[in-house]
């Protein structure tokens, strides 16, 4: 997978805790940012509120499918996908129906 | 043809009576069942499929064969959309209209599969709108009553149409 390399500022003190925490882990500063963003992420993506934001997001085209496909899964990606396509044969079907 | 899902959202939408009176509105008995199961439940939900029921003489119910409708179901679609589906391929329905997010990939596979015309609950409060039986205001309300029923999903989608709607009506 490809990188990038980010530049951040941390409170002195957290970075303390996550120097202890990551000897602890056998791991270096970035692995243990790198696990605890995806832990983070993760937890985001089981809350209903997080997730009704993202579909917001892709239905307001401001993030890509594949975005959406990260951020809630790929087969509810695909449902939201069909009904913004259903949104957007709105019009002419309710044409039809009236 | 409306599918479970659809027959909630307008009783949310408080919609029911005027598009029972407008449309011709479709239903299979495997709908039925479901909505009996649904009635149940002592929630909104639940208290909406009561309503629906309570409505049945006025549903143009039609019988489907449980073997046209076990090779449609999948791990998305039930019974009650597969029974859709199959009457949604007759002369006489002009559209499968369904709430069912979650079974909307494979609904739209079937619909440009088979020929038939797919839509969102929200469409029939659109389609009330275009016929004059709703002012704007009342619709854009409407929708955002059923969207406030929905979950993670669903709520976004309807506030979606709604924008849609709001914007069609603006241009």
């Amino acid at each position: 997978m490809a990188t990038k390399r980010i530049s951040t500022r941390f409170p002195e003190d957290l970075l303390e805790e996550m120097d202890v925490a990551a000897t602890i882990e056998h791991m270096d500063r970035t692995e243990l940012m790198k696990q605890a963003v995806k832990a983070y992420l993760a937890k985001l993506g089981e809350d209903p509120n997080f997730k009704e934001k993202v579909v917001d997001l892709y239905l307001r085209d401001r993030i890509s499918l594949e975005k959406l496909g990260l951020l809630i899964g790929t087969e509810d990606a695909q449902a939201v996908r069909a009904s913004k396509d259903l949104i957007d044969q709105g019009e002419a079907l309710a044409r039809k129906l009236a | 043809m409306l599918d479970t899902s659809s027959l909630v959202s307008l009783v949310h939408g408080d919609l029911l009576d005027r598009t029972l009176a407008e449309f011709s509105v479709i239903i299979s008995n495997f709908v039925r069942d479901e909505l009996h199961q649904m009635s149940a439940f002592d929630d909104a939900d639940g208290r909406a499929a009561t309503d629906v029921l309570a409505r049945l003489d006025d549903l143009d119910l039609r019988e489907v064969a449980r073997a046209e409708v076990d090779p449609l179901r999948t791990s998305k679609v039930d019974e009650g959309e597969a029974s859709c589906v199959v009457l949604a391929q007759g002369p006489d329905a002009a559209a499968l209209i369904s709430d069912d997010v979650d079974a909307m990939h494979q609904l739209q596979a079937y619909a440009n599969k088979h020929g038939f015309d797919l839509g969102l609950g929200a469409v029939v409060v659109h389609a009330l709108r275009k016929r004059g039986r709703l002012s704007q205001a009342d619709a854009l309300e409407r929708l955002d009553r059923i969207a406030a029923r929905r979950g993670w999903m669903g709520r976004p989608i309807y506030r979606a149409y709604r924008r849609a709607v709001a914007s069609e009506e603006a241009g």
